[in-house]
């Protein structure tokens, strides 16, 4: 498996408190990973220790597979917290001076990449004037400088009203799926997260809870008539027998998950109760991903 | 290293507080003209007995091999001007808070990181910003002087300049930038520590104002130890540096302390750099 970034228990302090708890996470190549945690949960300092911008107290990272994190950096690509841009200049201005500064000889690569992130007709406009989806868009443009394999995005939708979202959404796929750029991305807005993201990891209080695929996230708020039975094998019997479904599974010793026949769970209830079965409860269950998050992040909103 | 560089410099082409520092610094020296100007018009109109103000006191009047009185204006001349302007520090405060603007203000606002993320090592990224701040305070103490003299030929005309010592001058431009060299590095490692612009500007202006002070306290209190703070302060050598009859003790001693400020400074810089978190 290419791992693009494996830590092994990362850890950050201020003082007394530990910020990122010995945190193991693997971004696999091709990934757009979605990280999740409350505010203060540890996401901007875990980030910035991969960016290299602060230092872990304890614990390793392995970049693209390599210790040598230096060299390994000029692969990445990193928008953490308010992009790094100059006000007084113009968003040609500013990816000069970064062309400058990184030694890229090619000047039409600042053109270009201007127009991927749909700026290039900005002409003398002054970056304190833009909006905040152009912020972004510009703090993006200035991590996609000497075309990294990996872009590491804090909350790059933040603040932005939903057409911005959309665009910098179709951005970042179009980055994934034709440039091939993994991608570690975290944000509050878990809506919209979800429609991106193909692997999650969770993280509350600094501890990184959870890492699952987006597969195994719809399978989890999938919606399904949830049965409490006393007889799981006659009852899943009798729904194959009786109501010819099939789309079911026993996640727990005495609790069914229908998915299918859900307009009709009278039908189910009315076949399993003929067939002597007892049932303890029976309701829909299932909810939205947001809900979800909220759930394993201890219900609050402000995930 | 020399990206790095090449990033900086055209910063500081576009930079719009370069222009302003510089015109800032135009017209204070035009100020200090113009007073010296309204001095000798007072003078004038008083020994014409035309005014009607009363000036107390008795002043030395120099005259010149004809007799004449040579005008206030003429006897500062440019020479005067220049060290008028280092002495009292009024170009290292214009450079200090141009520092602070230029360099200084990335450690707070976040554009560091776009380097420091792309894998630059912290020592390369600290020391292209000191040589950077280093450039600008050669720039900007020539810029004062050519200033100076520019504008010194309208008020004090040909004379004026028939009366600057080119090579003292030159001299006394070159010491004065190594001691703002030495204080720039002090200047940028203030902005690396305090990774705020106003805390900056703050410290980095009260260094410049109350430093002489409490170096001449500490000689005060320490004279019976023989031992002068002023004599390991840059910013004493500064304002003692003679226009004319250079001292060489002072030269080398002033060079010596110099390196000595700029290079703690820069490894100090160096070393707290490189483990510290960016924002």
């Amino acid at each position: 498996m290419d791992y693009v970034l494996k830590t092994d228990g990362l850890t950050k302090q201020y003082g007394k408190h530990t910020v990122v708890d010995h945190v193991n996470m693997k971004v696999k190549k091709g990934d757009i990973y979605g990280f999740i945690g409350k505010n203060g949960a540890g996401k901007t300092t875990f980030m910035r220790m991969v960016a290299g911008l602060a230092f872990p107290v304890e614990g390793s990272m392995e970049l693209f597979g390599s210790k040598d994190l230096e060299k390994q950096r000029v692969r990445i690509g990193s928008l953490i917290e308010q992009p790094g841009i100059y006000g007084n200049m113009t968003a040609r201005e500013n990816m000069e001076v970064m062309r400058k500064s990184l030694g890229i000889t090619e000047k039409h690569a600042v053109e270009e990449i201007l127009e991927f992130v749909k700026l290039s007709n900005t002409g003398k406009k002054k970056v304190k004037n833009f909006s905040m989806g152009m912020k972004q868009r510009l703090g993006i443009a200035l991590a996609l400088f000497t075309n990294p394999d990996f872009l590491i995005l804090d909350e790059p939708i933040n603040g932005l009203d939903p057409a911005g979202i959309k665009e910098i959404r179709d951005l970042l796929l179009e980055l994934n799926q034709e440039k091939q750029i993994t991608i570690l991305i975290s944000s509050h807005i878990l809506g919209e997260l979800s429609k991106i993201a193909t692997r999650y990891g969770i993280i509350k209080d600094g501890v990184l809870m959870e890492e699952f695929e987006q597969e195994e996230l719809e399978q989890r708020c999938r919606r399904c008539q949830k049965l409490i039975v006393d007889d799981v094998n006659r009852a899943s019997a009798i729904l194959e027998e009786k109501c010819h479904i099939f789309n079911y599974d026993v996640p727990q010793t005495g609790i069914l998950r229908v998915f299918e026949g859900l307009d009709s769970t009278w039908n189910i209830n009315k076949e399993l109760i003929l067939g002597g079965i007892k049932i303890k409860e029976s309701y829909l269950a299932g909810q939205d991903l947001e809900g979800y998050f909220m759930d394993l992040l201890g219900g609050e909103k402000n995930a | 290293m020399l990206n790095m560089l090449h990033g900086e410099f055209y910063k500081l082409k576009k930079s719009r507080s370069f222009y302003i520092s510089i015109l800032i610094a135009m017209g204070l020296i035009l100020l200090l003209y113009a007073t010296l100007h309204m001095v000798d018009n007072i003078h004038e109109e008083e020994q014409s007995g035309n005014t009607r103000i009363v000036v107390k006191g008795e002043e030395e009047v120099v005259l010149d091999e004809e007799g004449n009185v040579v005008p206030i204006s003429q006897q500062v001349g440019i020479m005067g001007i220049v060290q008028q302007m280092f002495d009292s520090h009024f170009t290292e405060f214009i450079i200090a808070i141009f520092i602070s603007i230029f360099v200084t203000a990335e450690f707070g606002n976040g554009a560091i990181k776009n380097v420091v993320g792309k894998g630059y090592s912290r020592r390369t990224v600290f020391l292209s910003k000191l040589i950077a701040a280093v450039f600008v305070t050669i720039i900007m103490s020539l810029a004062i002087i050519m200033i100076i003299i520019v504008l010194g030929i309208p008020f004090l005309g040909k004379k004026g300049l028939e009366m600057l010592v080119w090579k003292d001058l030159s001299i006394y431009t070159g010491i004065q930038m190594i001691f703002g060299i030495s204080f720039t590095g002090i200047i940028t490692l203030v902005g690396e520590f305090t990774r705020s612009l106003a805390a900056s500007i703050s410290i980095n202006l009260g260094i410049l104002m109350f430093s002489t002070s409490i170096t001449a306290g500490l000689d005060l209190l320490f004279h019976n130890l023989n031992w002068k703070a002023s004599q390991y302060w840059v910013l004493d050598f500064q304002s003692a540096c003679p226009i004319t009859n250079f001292d060489q003790t002072f030269i080398i001693r002033g060079i010596i302390v110099s390196v000595i400020w700029f290079l703690i400074t820069t490894v100090i810089g160096v070393m707290h750099f490189k483990k510290a978190d960016v924002k």
